[in-house]
C-alpha cells in the first residue's frame, strides 16, 4: 500500500499520469456529491464517499483489475492489510464485482486524515469496525500502459 | 469589412425554411387515408430520382447562371445518394477528427459544391394551396432555388426541412435546383464517427398543402389504470372544425370534435403500445373548411406515456430495461443514404436478435424509421444531429458546446427533432447528442427539450447528470457498472455505450449482462454498434472486398475503426450479434438435474410466456436422443414458473440437456417457431471404457544422423532429428499432415486486442517469437515409441521465453499422443493470446465434424450461443468474413474433431483421456496466420490448397478493448507454466468411430 499524506504529494508523486490525476480531481469532487452515490470520471475510475461504519467489514476483500484508494475525510481510518497470498480465501474473485475476499492477520495501518492511502493489487485490506466519518473510495483502472479512452 | 459566408454563420440556421412540425401527410379522403401510403397523399410529387450533378471545388466557383439555367451535358446521379459514393470528390473516414483546419466557424475554402438540377412538371397548380418542398437528409448546407430564385437555406444534415414554394412555382416545367456545400458550420456540431461525405441523401418531394388543413398536431397519452387519457392539441390554416378519430384498426373511429385546438378522449379497457406488444390505434384528423372535409391525416397511435417514478424510468406505469443498439444509418453500397428497404430488415433483424432499443446514434433517422420503431416495437433513445467531438483533439471538447454565440445552432437541432416525432409511441428518451462536452448550450438544449414534451431527456457527457434526467456513461467496464449499481444515483442510469464491436467480438457481453440485469437502477444498455460502415469495393481483378478509412487515399484516417458493427455491412449478422441475441433471451432457463426442476422466468416487462414453446433435447455425445416440449403459459413479467424434468443419462458417455426456446406467434420479423434462445446443462458424465482391440504388430525405429522413422503396421512417422518436427507422417498410405507441428503462442490479432499489441505483444515481440530446438531423444515405453522434443521459444532481442517440452508418444495402433509442457523464463508474465499447437493438413482434408461448441465461433468470453453438440462444416465456410481479416473461428469446449477428405480417411484430435473434462479449442482455416495477419482485407487473401489447424490448450477472450473493456480477469491467459496433452488419431476410411474409441494400447 501507498499512503499519500496529501492531495499534493499525490500530485508530486503521480501527477503525471492520466489516471492519478483523475484520482485527484475524483477527491475534488467527491464530496459535492451525495452520499454514496457512485459516478465516473472517464473510464478510469469509479468514485463515491460513505461514512465508515458502512466501509467496515469481517473479511479483507482484494481486487485484480482496479485498485482502490480510500480517503478518510474527517479523521483517521485504520485497516488492515495484507498480500493476498498471506490470506485465507473465503469467496472466490468475480468479474461481476471485480471482488475476492480473505480471511486472516495482517497488519494494521491508520491512515490520517485526508491522507490518501492506495492499495497494490496484490493487497487485500479491511476497514476495522467502529470507526466513523466520511471515507472517499475510488476505484481505478490498473490499466497504464494504454488508456485512449477519454 | 469581411463579408459573413452564410454557412460560416452558427447563428444562422436557416432562410425561409418552415418552422418544424409533426411529420405526417395530408389526404383527400378518408379512404386514400386509410392507405398511409405517401404517393397518394394530396399532391406528393416524388423529387428521389435522377436529377443532373456537377461538383465544383467551392462556392464561389459555381457560375450563378447554373441556379437558373438547366444544364443538360451534367452527369445524371440517383437521389438520394452521398455524391463521394458515387465517386465524386474525395471520401474520407475519421473517427472524431475534423478532416480540415479547426477555425469554427469557418471551413475551407476550396468547400466541395454540388449543383443538383430537376425539371419539376406540375400539369397544373390549385390557386388556394401551398406546395412545399420538403428534404429530409442534405449534408451539410443547401440552398433552394426554384426557376432561377433563391427560396431557402437550411443546415442540420439529418434534420428535415421544409420550404414553401408556391410563389415560384408556374404550371408546366419548373427549374429545381439544390446547392449543396459538403462544409459548413454546422458541420462543427456533425462530427459524428462515420464517413465524410456530402449530398442530397434522403428523399425530397413536394407536397400540396389546401388553405384548410392542418398544420401540425400533438397527441398525449396519459394512463390511468387500464383506461387511456388522450389529448390532441393541433393547430390548423383556415379550418372551420376538425374531427378526431380513433379506432381498433379495421373497425369503426370513434370520432370527437377537437375544440380551440384541443381535444380529450378517454380509451376504456386499453391496449397500450410497448416494445413486446406494440399495438397500434389508428387515428384520424379531419379538418373541415366551409365546405366541407377538407384535409383527412391519419396517424397510427401508440399509447404509451413514458415517466421517471421513483429513480426509474416507467412506460405506462412499468419498469423496463432497453436492451439496445447504437444504429448509424449505413448501407454497404449507398452509404448514409439508406433505403426504406434497409431501414425494415435492420429493425427485423433486431427483433429476431430479441434487441427491445434502439439509440438513433448521433443524428435525427428519416422520418419513416421511427414510424417502423412504433410498427415492430423497438423502443428509441432518439437523439438529435449533434456531434462537437473534434474539439478534443484541440484541447477543448466543449469549446462550442458551452459557446453562447452557438446557442441558436444547438437549440434548432433538439427543437426540430422533438417537433417532428413526438407523437411516437416508440420514443422513450431524447437525447441531446453525442461527445460534445458539457456547457450552457447543453443547458439550454434541455430547456427547449422540455418545453416541447415530457419525455426523459438524456444526454452523455453531462455525466453526473446535473441536467438531464438520466445518468449515462460510456464503455464504464462490468465491475464499474456494478459499483454503480452498489452506489445508485436517484436518476435512472443507462450504459449508451459498450461493447465495442470492432471485428471479432465482443467478449464479455454476459457478465455485462448479469450487472446490468442485478441492479434496477441501471435500465438501459446500448451496444456499439448496429453495423459494418464498409463500403462495397472491387479490386482492379474483380474480387469483392469493402472499403475503410485510408482506402480512399485520405489522410489522416482512422482506419478500419468504423468496422465496428455486429452487422457485416452486407446486412448480414456476425458471430458478436448471434451472441448478444443468447445473452438477452428474455426468456431464461435454469436447470437443477439433481431434484430434476426446470425453471422458466419471464425476462419480458409487459407480456406473458403464452407464445413461448420449449423444447427439451436429451443428447448424448452430441447426439439427440430424446426430446419433449413445454407451454410455460401465462407467465407474468418477472414470474418464474418450475417444472419437474427427469433426463435420463445414458450409462456410458456424456448426457447433456439441450433446451430451446421458441415463439410460436407469427410475426412481421419471424416465422412461428422461431427460436428465441437456446441453453444447455450438464447431466451426467460417464466416460467410455477402454477396451482392448486386436494386437498389432510391435514398432520398429530406424534413426539416421538427420531423421527418426517408427514404422508400425499401417502407420509410419518420421520426426527431424534437427528440428523435432514430424517430417511425414503416412498412414494407409496417404500422407496425414502437411506440416510439422508447432507450439505457439500467437494468432492473428483481432481488433479487439490492438491496445495488448501496441503496449504489450509488439513492443516485446511476442508475435514473431522463435523456436530453437535444443534436443531431440527417444525411447521405447511399453509398446509406444516416445520422442521428446527440447524446445526454447522466445522473442528476438529479450531475455525471456519458454523452455518447452514436446513428448510425441507413437502407439503400435498408429495414433501418436502429444505431451506438451513449459515453464517461462525471464521477466515476462502479460497476457498472451493463446497456447497451442498448429498444424498444416493436405488440402482435401477441408470436411470438419466436431463435439463441442458450435455451430457457430466461439471464445472463452463470448460462447453462450453456441451450445454442445455434434456439427459438421467444411474449412472454407467455418471462416469468417471479417472486413478486417483477423482470428476467426474458434470453437470451445471441443472433446473432438476430424478434419478429413470426401472419403473419410483425415485426422482426428482429441485428448488421450476424459476430453468431456478437459476440452480444448480449434480452428481450421483456408489461410494460414501469416496470411491473416497481413491482410487488410478480404480481397488479400489468397485460399490455400493446404489446411492451417489451431489446438488450443488455452486462447484468450475476446474482451472488446478496440474501445471498451479490456478482456476480463477469468478470460486472461498468461505467459507461465503450462502443460496439455493432445491425442492424433488418423482417420483411415469414413468409420470415425475407430479414431473415437478409446483403445487399450499395448
Amino acid at each position: 500500500m501507498h499512503v499519500f499524506q496529501s492531495r499534493e504529494q499525490l500530485d508530486a508523486e503521480l501527477g503525471t499520469v492520466r489516471k492519478w490525476q483523475r484520482t485527484g480531481q475524483a477527491l475534488e469532487a467527491s464530496l459535492m456529491l451525495a452520499k454514496a452515490e457512485a459516478h465516473s470520471i472517464g473510464d478510469s475510475l469509479v468514485y463515491w464517499w460513505q461514512d465508515a461504519a458502512t466501509l467496515a467489514a469481517e473479511d479483507f476483500v482484494g481486487h485484480r483489475r482496479y485498485l482502490t484508494v480510500i480517503s478518510p475525510q474527517d479523521g483517521a481510518l485504520t485497516v488492515q492489510v495484507a498480500p493476498k497470498m498471506m490470506l485465507e480465501p473465503t469467496e472466490p474473485y468475480s468479474d461481476l464485482t471485480d471482488r475476492e475476499r480473505f480471511v486472516g492477520v495482517a497488519d494494521e495501518v491508520t491512515i490520517p486524515a485526508m491522507a490518501i492511502c492506495a492499495f497494490d493489487i496484490d493487497e487485500a485490506y479491511r476497514v476495522v469496525p467502529g470507526q466513523s466519518g466520511a471515507v472517499v473510495t475510488i476505484h481505478v483502472t490498473v490499466e497504464g500502459y494504454s488508456f485512449p479512452n477519454k | 469589412m469581411e463579408t459573413i459566408n452564410d454557412w460560416e454563420n452558427p447563428s444562422l440556421t436557416n432562410k425561409n425554411r418552415l418552422a418544424p412540425r409533426a411529420y405526417f401527410m395530408g389526404y383527400e379522403s378518408a379512404e386514400l387515408a386509410s392507405t398511409r401510403s405517401r404517393e397518394l397523399s394530396r399532391g406528393f410529387v416524388q423529387l428521389s430520382g435522377p436529377w443532373q450533378f456537377r461538383l465544383f471545388p467551392g462556392p464561389r466557383a459555381v457560375p450563378s447562371r447554373v441556379l437558373s439555367e438547366y444544364v443538360a451535358e451534367w452527369d445524371t446521379v440517383e437521389v438520394p445518394h452521398l455524391w463521394q459514393v458515387d465517386g465524386y470528390g474525395s471520401l474520407a473516414y475519421t473517427d472524431e477528427g475534423f478532416p480540415f483546419p479547426v477555425e469554427q466557424p469557418l471551413v475551407p475554402s476550396d468547400d466541395p459544391t454540388g449543383i443538383y438540377q430537376r425539371i419539376v412538371t406540375m400539369p397544373s397548380l390549385c390557386p388556394t394551396s401551398r406546395y412545399v418542398l420538403r428534404l429530409d437528409g442534405v449534408e451539410s448546407y443547401a440552398e433552394i432555388y426554384v426557376n432561377g430564385v433563391f427560396v431557402g437555406m437550411t443546415k442540420g444534415s439529418r434534420l428535415s426541412a421544409e420550404f414553401d414554394v408556391t410563389d415560384f412555382l408556374s404550371e408546366g416545367e419548373n427549374l429545381f435546383v439544390v446547392k449543396v456545400l459538403q462544409y459548413s458550420d454546422g458541420t462543427y456540431i456533425e462530427d459524428q464517427d462515420m464517413w465524410w461525405a456530402s449530398g442530397i441523401f434522403r428523399d425530397l418531394y413536394l407536397m400540396e398543402r389546401p388553405a384548410v388543413r392542418l398544420e401540425d398536431f400533438c397527441v398525449r397519452t396519459h394512463r390511468v389504470d387500464g383506461s387511456a387519457y388522450v389529448t390532441l392539441d393541433v393547430k390548423t390554416n383556415g379550418a372551420a372544425r376538425v374531427e378526431w378519430g380513433v379506432s381498433i384498426p379495421g373497425e369503426k373511429f370513434a370520432r370527437t370534435e377537437v375544440k380551440d385546438g384541443h381535444a380529450e378522449f378517454v380509451i376504456e379497457d386499453a391496449r397500450f403500445w410497448n416494445p413486446e406488444d406494440p399495438f397500434l390505434y389508428d387515428m384520424l384528423i379531419t379538418v373541415f373548411g366551409p365546405e366541407g372535409p377538407s384535409e383527412f391525416v391519419p396517424h397510427r397511435l401508440g399509447l404509451a406515456e413514458v415517466t421517471i417514478e421513483g429513480g426509474h424510468i416507467l412506460l405506462n406505469g412499468t419498469y423496463f430495461k432497453m436492451r439496445g443498439v447504437n444504429r448509424h444509418d449505413h448501407d454497404d453500397h449507398a452509404g448514409r443514404a439508406v433505403g426504406l428497404a434497409r431501414m425494415r430488415r435492420d429493425l427485423e433483424l433486431m427483433k429476431r436478435h430479441n434487441i427491445n432499443a434502439v439509440r438513433t446514434s448521433h443524428y435525427a433517422n428519416d422520418p419513416r424509421f421511427y414510424e417502423l420503431c412504433d410498427e415492430y416495437g423497438i423502443m428509441v433513445l432518439a437523439e438529435t444531429d449533434m456531434e462537437s467531438h473534434g474539439f478534443e483533439n484541440i484541447g477543448n471538447i466543449a469549446m462550442i458546446t458551452d459557446d453562447p454565440s452557438w446557442e441558436a445552432a444547438y437549440v434548432d437541432r433538439i427543437e426540430r427533432l422533438v417537433m417532428q416525432e413526438r407523437n411516437h409511441a416508440s420514443i422513450v428518451i431524447w437525447s441531446l447528442g453525442n461527445e460534445s462536452g458539457y456547457g450552457c448550450n447543453i443547458r439550454a438544449m434541455y430547456s427547449r427539450a422540455k418545453e416541447l414534451d415530457g419525455r426523459p431527456v438524456h444526454y452523455e457527457e453531462d455525466r453526473d447528470a446535473e441536467t438531464v434526467d438520466i445518468i449515462s456513461t460510456m464503455y464504464s467496464r462490468v465491475s464499474q457498472m456494478n459499483d454503480f449499481g452498489e452506489h445508485p444515483s436517484p436518476k435512472p442510469r443507462i450504459n449508451c455505450e459498450y461493447g465495442h464491436s470492432m471485428g471479432n467480438g465482443p467478449g464479455g457481453l454476459s457478465e455485462y449482462q448479469e450487472v446490468f440485469d442485478r441492479w434496477d437502477s441501471i435500465q438501459g444498455q446500448f451496444i456499439w454498434e448496429w453495423c459494418d460502415h464498409g463500403l462495397a469495393a472491387t479490386t482492379d481483378d474483380g474480387r469483392p472486398y469493402h472499403k475503410y478509412g485510408g482506402d480512399s487515399g485520405d489522410y489522416p484516417n482512422n482506419g478500419n475503426f468504423c468496422i465496428d458493427g455486429m452487422l457485416f455491412p452486407w446486412q448480414e449478422p456476425s458471430p458478436g450479434l448471434i451472441e448478444y441475441k443468447q445473452v438477452i433471451c428474455p426468456v431464461k432457463i435454469a436447470y437443477d438435474a439433481l431434484p430434476g426442476e426446470l425453471t422458466v422466468t419471464n425476462g419480458r416487462w409487459f407480456t406473458t410466456l403464452d407464445d413461448v414453446l420449449i423444447t427439451l433435447e436429451t443428447v448424448v455425445d452430441g447426439i439427440p436422443v430424446t426430446t419433449q416440449t413445454l407451454s410455460p403459459g401465462a407467465v407474468k413479467p418477472g414470474a418464474h414458473v418450475v417444472f419437474p424434468v427427469r433426463v435420463e443419462a445414458a450409462h456410458t458417455g456424456e448426457t447433456l440437456l439441450t433446451v430451446r426456446v421458441y415463439t410460436t406467434t407469427a410475426r412481421a420479423w419471424c416465422d412461428p417457431l422461431y427460436q428465441i434462445g437456446v441453453y444447455q446443462f450438464p447431466v451426467a458424465l460417464h466416460p467410455r471404457p477402454s477396451m482392448a482391440a486386436p494386437a498389432t504388430p510391435a514398432l520398429s525405429v530406424t534413426e539416421d544422423k538427420l531423421t527418426l522413422t517408427v514404422s508400425g503396421a499401417s502407420t509410419s512417422v518420421v520426426f527431424s532429428l534437427v528440428s523435432g518436427e514430424i517430417s511425414s507422417w503416412r498412414a494407409a498410405g496417404r500422407e496425414v499432415l502437411a506440416s510439422g507441428i508447432c507450439l505457439g503462442f500467437w494468432h492473428p490479432l483481432i481488433d479487439n486486442h490492438q491496445q495488448e499489441f501496441d503496449a504489450l505483444w509488439q513492443p516485446n515481440f511476442i508475435n514473431v517469437m522463435q523456436t530453437s530446438t535444443r534436443s531431440v531423444t527417444w525411447e521405447r515405453v511399453g509398446a509406444a515409441v516416445a520422442v521428446s522434443v527440447e524446445q526454447r521459444i522466445a522473442p528476438p532481442v529479450y531475455a525471456f521465453g519458454m523452455r518447452c517440452r514436446l513428448v510425441y508418444t507413437v502407439f503400435p495402433s498408429g495414433r501418436i499422443d502429444l505431451g506438451v509442457n513449459g515453464t517461462p523464463y525471464g521477466d515476462y508474465h502479460e497476457i498472451i493470446p493463446r497456447i497451442g499447437v498448429s498444424f498444416e493438413l493436405p488440402g482435401e482434408d477441408r470436411a470438419v465434424e466436431w463435439y463441442g461448441r458450435g455451430p457457430g465461433e466461439s471464445y472463452p468470453d463470448s460462447l453462450a450461443a453456441n451450445v454442445i453438440g455434434r456439427y459438421a462444416s467444411t474449412v472454407d465456410d467455418m471462416f469468417t468474413p471479417y472486413v478486417f481479416p483477423q482470428d476467426c473461428g474458434n470453437h470451445e469446449q471441443v472433446r473432438w474433431v476430424a478434419l478429413r477428405a470426401r472419403h473419410g480417411h483425415g485426422l482426428l484430435v482429441t485428448r488421450p483421456t476424459d476430453a468431456a473434462k478437459n476440452p480444448f479449442s480449434f480452428s481450421a482455416w483456408p489461410y494460414t496466420c501469416e496470411d491473416i495477419d497481413s491482410a487488410r482485407h478480404a480481397s488479400d487473401l489468397v485460399r490455400r490448397d493446404a489446411v492451417t489447424v489451431n489446438i488450443n490448450d488455452k486462447i484468450l477472450g475476446l474482451g472488446s478493448n478496440s474501445w471498451g473493456s479490456e478482456v476480463l480477469d477469468s478470460y486472461r491467459i498468461r505467459f507461465e507454466k503450462f502443460s496439455f496433452a493432445l491425442s492424433l488419431r488418423p482417420l483411415l476410411s469414413a468409420d470415425i468411430e475407430q479414431a473415437l474409441t478409446q483403445i487399450e494400447e499395448g
